[in-house]
């Protein structure tokens, strides 16, 4: 019998297919980076190496300054 | 033996002649034995396993089989019902492979009947052959073609490479049609139809120089079982089979599925990676700036956002930017070290980082703008900043690159594995008994 008209690889092939079509899903979505869900998530566990982000309005919004819109990141609060 | 018996068999149309068992004596310990096979060169006693090798006139022990025995799936005198002819195990043959010492060893067992010819049933861990002789040759000489060639026999057949290697015999029992002992090697180059029959063909070169040539098939395990009336013994420690002799060939086509979609996968993410449009771009000053606006139509969508500083000389900076709203407001923020430094050690040097780049999702549609700060490194830069601008990118993206990229990866690994599951181990059993057949004239 030839294997590639088999039921089992044939219905691995629509899998595939289909898995290959569902990628598209979040990919579309933007899954993975900074922004995703929501501006207070931060980028996936897959997406390394990446510059350093910020997502409250200060590093340092505990501080007696109080926090500032101006000033997220590094020096944000200051 | 009695050549006048072959010669009646080959091609006579008409049924062999059955041999009648003959007994003998061990011309080691002078137990009784009984040889139903005329083409046996050598037998093994099952008393004292002084091997005795067979002549017209006499029989002189010519060695012993040291050892433990292997652990033989069927024993000598088993029967085999195949092809609704009874055969009879009559020899078999513990085979290793001297380059891999750790390998489970092949069996091979010759099955008899005494009007027909002699099979081959080769094991090797829980696959299984059954082979002929053959006296069809190949073209060329099928020893030196490498795995992938293309091999063609002289009936016109056509045969993929898909083994070379080498064997020695490690164990051998009961009555066989050639001189073989313990130690003898071989090397040999299996072959499979590219009529996708599954047939096998394979040529063995014993170290003597004599090549022999058999046409086999892959057989299951549990037609194995079947013809031996369930009688199979399993081998000690085997293990479960990664998959039975037939799903080969799926379980290839399914690694090679899988690669396909690995492969379409990566290629996905790559071309999500470097495919977007600009829709913003500016050239900001030393200190910084504001881009935008930006306008979002759809949600999620993904932006790129690339920062570039020119450096003119030596120094550092930090470059950070805010995601505002269309009121300015806050939505988060991110930035990265830029630097350039040089000097001179065993020569001139010079290293920098003076880009980086942010892939974003962007979850609503909106006007968006990014504002950016720089700022000089202090300490022994003086706290100056040699970049006197800094250039802003903003491209649209089709989307995020990483489910792609993360599966196609996975899906390449998986697929590389499972390939490697059908292609190793297979076939190995052929080398030894099913290529020699290996009549006694």
């Amino acid at each position: 019998m030839n294997a590639w008209t088999s039921p089992l690889v044939l219905a691995f092939l629509l899998f595939a297919i289909l898995g290959y079509g569902a990628l598209f899903i979040p990919s579309l979505g933007g899954y993975g980076y900074a922004g995703h869900g929501g501006f207070h998530r931060g980028p996936s566990f897959f997406y390394w190496g990446g510059v350093s982000t910020y997502h409250g309005p200060s590093v340092r919004s505990g501080s007696l300054g109080g926090p500032s819109f101006h000033g997220g990141g590094m020096h944000g609060g200051k | 033996m009695s050549e006048a018996t072959e010669s009646f068999a080959i091609g006579a149309g008409r049924a062999r002649p059955a041999y009648k068992p003959k007994p003998i004596q061990c011309a080691s310990c002078g137990a009784s034995l009984v040889l139903k096979d005329e083409r046996a060169q050598v037998i093994v006693c099952a008393y004292c396993r002084a091997q005795i090798e067979l002549t017209d006139t006499q029989a002189n022990a010519i060695g012993v089989v040291r050892g433990n025995e292997p652990d033989f799936e069927l024993p000598i005198g088993a029967s085999f019902d195949w092809g609704n002819i009874r055969y009879e195990v009559v020899g078999r043959i513990a085979s290793a492979n001297p380059a891999e010492p750790d390998d489970a060893w092949s069996h091979a067992f010759l099955l008899y009947n005494p009007r027909q010819p002699s099979l081959w049933l080769s094991s090797y861990e829980r696959e299984w052959w059954i082979s002929g002789r053959t006296r069809v040759m190949p073209v060329g000489d099928v020893f030196a073609q490498p795995p992938g060639a293309t091999v063609t026999t002289h009936d016109g057949r056509r045969w993929r490479v898909v083994e070379r290697e080498s064997s020695q015999i490690a164990y051998v029992d009961g009555a066989l049609p050639w001189m073989a002992r313990v130690g003898d090697q071989s090397r040999s180059v299996e072959m499979i139809a590219l009529d996708g029959s599954g047939e096998t063909y394979e040529a063995e070169q014993s170290a003597r120089g004599e090549i022999e040539l058999s046409r086999g098939m892959p057989i299951t395990e549990q037609q194995v079982r079947q013809a031996t009336g369930g009688r199979l013994r399993p081998r000690a420690g085997a293990a479960a089979p990664l998959a039975p002799s037939e799903d080969r060939p799926r379980l290839r086509a399914i690694s090679l599925i899988t690669l396909g979609f690995g492969a379409v996968s990566l290629l996905t993410g790559f071309v999500f990676m470097f495919l977007g449009s600009t829709i913003a771009s500016a050239t900001l000053p030393a200190d910084g700036g504001r881009v935008g606006p930006i306008v979002v139509e759809r949600p999620s969508t993904v932006l790129e956002v690339r920062v570039h500083q020119p450096f003119r000389t030596d120094g550092w900076s930090y470059v950070e930017a805010e995601v505002q709203d269309a009121d300015g407001e806050f939505l988060f923020g991110f930035g990265d070290e830029l630097w350039s430094e040089s000097g001179f050690d065993d020569g001139a040097w010079h290293e920098e980082k003076n880009d980086y780049d942010l892939h974003v999702t962007i979850p609503e549609p909106g006007t968006y703008y990014l504002a950016f700060a720089v700022q000089a490194a202090g300490g022994q830069y003086g706290g100056y900043n040699p970049a006197v601008e800094t250039r802003v990118t903003v491209k649209k993206k089709v989307g995020s690159s990483l489910p792609f990229l993360v599966a196609g990866i996975l899906a390449l690994l998986a697929g590389a594995f499972l390939f490697l599951m059908a292609a190793t181990k297979v076939r190995r059993s052929l080398v030894q008994g099913s290529m020699k057949m290996l009549e006694s004239d």
